[in-house]
């Protein structure tokens, strides 16, 4: 079928559409997800079109959202969880950690807890406490699978891979990309967890990455090509499990790694991306692994602060070039 | 693999002498293994069919890994024997009444870790610092056997990088930062003959170091390091124990039954050690280790190297037995056969240069042995007996010791009761 230039937010909406067609076990819940169409408009449509059974408002309770969608989850159940923002999901990390993740190993393999959390991550004038960056820690947790999607065909492709999956799901969606227009086919495809995808070719440098700063690595891409660089955008769009076959022979290829992640520096994502690449490709490396990540600072609301606490293209370019001087 | 003496850490399966469904007998042997000293021969420990290669020939692997299979008559083989390896254990899966799917068990146990290169070799700069190398430039250097202390590096803190090793490649010159370089230039290539041309015409021409001259290097290079030698030279009146000799060996049944100096010196050692259980120690850093045997390690040269098969428990041989074993061990060691008790322990060595006229000189100590004797040539030389000049036969010797246990005191007493034991030789067939 043809592919459609359609949105991240329409993409995903689209993988639930075909879910819910396809399975009644399928169920959507969250704050506002119904009448309102979710906050961030990605279930909209879809209360009308399937009916408040189907497409469920929840009290303002994380903890409650997370249970309930386990338990059904484990009852036969498909559930997507909508937790507004990845903020919230701390309210619920219990249930996560301690519930969600562990059913199927505490039960002896005789439950299964196959729940879709949908989250956003992202900022943007939200302030601190609503701008946070948090997949590392449930990145962190054995049990949990934890997805990142940087375009719409990526979006809808994981997002049904996780419909089906048996296992416990973080789907990470990114508030700034919901906008982001891209091809994606028309009906189901999938995407499958670990495997990352080489959005760019390049000989001098690997920048490997994920979300929203795999748009940030392609444009500083373009920009450096113009002076002679040419890098590789590795998208490893699924954190656990992850993708080191494709992060390591990139770099066996370059020789040089640059991790670029919008959470913290400290015991992030690019920590644990870092410690394996110097381990497993240490001989192929031709400078130390560096990262570039947010400022390690609660997030300022001041717009140009804001701004300065992210990699952008300027600062990975100058990053880029600096490890190549 | 048997351990072949203590500080055999591997050894190699020279060949197999045996083939699957051959009887074998206890003793007999069955194949040869190869260490860093020696090759040697492997023999069976038990009776029963040689079932099972489990270590080809040419195959190294370390001590205690099982290299074949001797089964019982009748019995039926299955599996190699070999306890898992490392790699084995980290790659086995999680044991689990039910395994999760692949996608959790993927996220939840990565991939082991690819096989590692060997590191390469840290090359200390001709001013013993560290150099500074990018991984991959210390690959791309051990590849081409380059020595990084030739080049400058370019990268940040003057680090060696890809470029750097890739430019000495092609030009056979380092590539020189904007700065002139402050290293002192290289006197010695470093460079393999490879398709760049050697930046001196200085070689001749290179040979890769044999194991036992890598063995030789490190054990002698370490002794000279780290044990704190001295020396003490006698001289040795040889007339009665020359005239011992040429008594005894025109006795002898036959040539293997005669006697050289070396042996009336092995013989001497051994009986006098037996007075000095402190010569005859290791040094074990916070204490010495005495030996209840005295075992003479001999000194011999073989093609390209030196060898240093032992003689047991030397204070007991008489003259006749210390003549025959030592000519014979002398043989295997020339041959490269030597036997596995051979190659030890040893508690103290003899090194004889006397055949080639030296007079006298210093050995280094072979560890861990504290003490090594090194004999010169018996010479006819004037020397002051009673106030009147006489003729007689003298030989030089020199103990080197490790003053960490013997001191010199003691080195010098140990030299005396030789001295007077080859002076009045005939305590040596009595004895």
């Amino acid at each position: 079928m043809a592919d459609l230039q359609i949105t991240y937010r329409d993409a995903l909406k689209e993988a639930m559409r075909e879910a819910l067609k396809r399975d009644n076990n399928v169920v959507i819940m969250g704050e506002e997800v119904g009448v309102w169409g979710g906050t961030y408009a990605v279930t909209r449509g879809l209360y009308d079109e399937f009916g408040g059974h189907r497409v469920i408002d929840t009290p303002i309770a994380e903890m409650g959202i997370v249970g309930v969608a386990t338990g059904a989850a484990m009852g036969g159940m498909k559930p997507i969880a909508e937790i507004m923002t990845i903020n919230f999901a701390l309210v619920a990390i219990d249930q996560i950690v301690n519930n969600t993740a562990k059913i199927h190993s505490m039960f002896g393999g005789t439950m299964r807890a196959p729940v879709v959390i949908r989250t956003a991550a992202g900022w943007g004038q939200l302030a601190a406490t609503h701008s946070q960056s948090f997949e590392a820690w449930f990145a962190h947790v054995p049990g949990l699978i934890v997805v990142m999607p940087s375009t719409p065909y990526d979006a809808k492709g994981l997002l049904t891979t996780a419909l089906y999956s048996q296992n416990p799901v973080i789907f990470i969606e990114h508030s700034r990309l919901y906008g982001e227009k891209g091809a994606v086919p028309e009906g189901e495809f999938r995407v499958p967890f670990g495997v990352a995808d080489v959005k760019r070719a390049g000989t001098d440098l690997t920048i490997i990455t994920y979300s929203r700063m795999v748009h940030v690595a392609l444009h500083a891409a373009d920009e450096l090509v113009k002076q002679g660089i040419e890098v590789q955008v590795v998208d490893l769009r699924s954190l656990r499990p992850l993708d080191w076959d494709t992060v390591l022979n990139s770099v066996r290829k370059t020789h040089r790694a640059l991790v670029l992640t919008e959470d913290w520096m400290t015991y992030g994502v690019s920590a644990e991306i870092a410690a394996r690449i110097s381990r497993d490709a240490f001989d192929d490396l031709d400078a130390p692994v560096e990262r570039l990540t947010q400022e390690e600072v609660p997030l300022p609301y001041a717009p140009n602060l804001e701004q300065l606490s992210f990699p952008d293209e300027a600062r990975v370019v100058e990053k880029v070039k600096a490890m190549l001087a | 693999m048997p351990s072949m003496g203590f500080d055999m850490t591997e050894g190699k399966v020279s060949r197999w002498l045996k083939n699957i469904g051959d009887a074998v007998t206890r003793n007999e042997t069955i194949g040869e293994i190869e260490t860093e000293k020696a090759t040697v021969d492997l023999t069976a420990p038990v009776d029963g069919v040689f079932a099972q290669i489990l270590v080809q020939p040419g195959e190294t692997v370390p001590v205690n890994t099982p290299i074949a299979v001797i089964a019982a008559q009748g019995e039926q083989v299955g599996a190699p024997a070999a306890a898992p390896t490392e790699k084995q254990k980290e790659a086995a899966p999680p044991t689990a009444t039910e395994t999760p799917s692949q996608e959790l068990r993927d996220a939840a146990a990565p991939k082991p870790m690819q096989a590692q290169t060997a590191p390469a070799t840290p090359s200390p700069s001709p001013n013993g610092e560290r150099i500074k190398a990018s991984p991959l430039a210390k690959n791309i250097a051990r590849e081409n056997g380059i020595d990084l202390s030739l080049l400058q590096g370019t990268g940040p803190n003057g680090r060696i990088i890809e470029r750097d090793v890739k430019a000495f490649l092609q030009t056979g010159a380092p590539v020189m930062p904007s700065a002139p370089a402050t290293k002192p230039a290289p006197v010695t290539p470093a460079v393999k003959p490879t398709p760049a041309a050697a930046p001196t015409q200085l070689v001749a021409g290179e040979q890769a170091l044999s194991k036992m001259r890598q063995v030789i290097a490190r054990r002698l290079l370490e002794s000279k390091q780290n044990v704190p030698h001295y020396y003490l030279t006698m001289e040795i009146f040889m007339d009665e124990a020359m005239k011992l000799r040429a008594q005894l060996n025109a006795m002898a049944a036959n040539d293997a039954e005669k006697l050289s100096v070396n042996d009336l010196i092995i013989a001497a050692v051994g009986r006098t050690l037996k007075n000095f259980p402190q010569v005859n120690a290791y040094f074990k850093g916070d204490k010495m280790e005495m030996h209840a045997h005295i075992n003479v390690s001999v000194a011999v040269a073989v093609e390209d190297g030196l060898l240093t098969p032992v003689l047991h428990n030397a204070d007991q041989k008489s003259l006749k037995q210390i003549a025959v074993e030592t000519k014979d061990l002398a043989a295997r060691a020339r041959a490269n056969k030597m036997k596995p008790e051979d190659l030890g322990p040893g508690t103290f060595s003899v090194s004889n240069l006397g055949m080639y006229g030296i007079d006298e000189f210093a050995a280094i100590i072979n560890p861990p042995e504290s003490s090594i004797l090194a004999v010169g040539a018996v010479k006819k030389v004037p020397v002051v007996i009673n106030d009147s000049i006489q003729v007689a036969q003298v030989m030089k010797v020199t103990l080197s010791a490790d003053h960490r246990i013997v001191d010199g005191a003691l080195g010098a007493q140990f030299l005396q009761a030789l001295k007077k034991l080859l002076e009045n030789p005939i305590n040596l067939v009595l004895s």
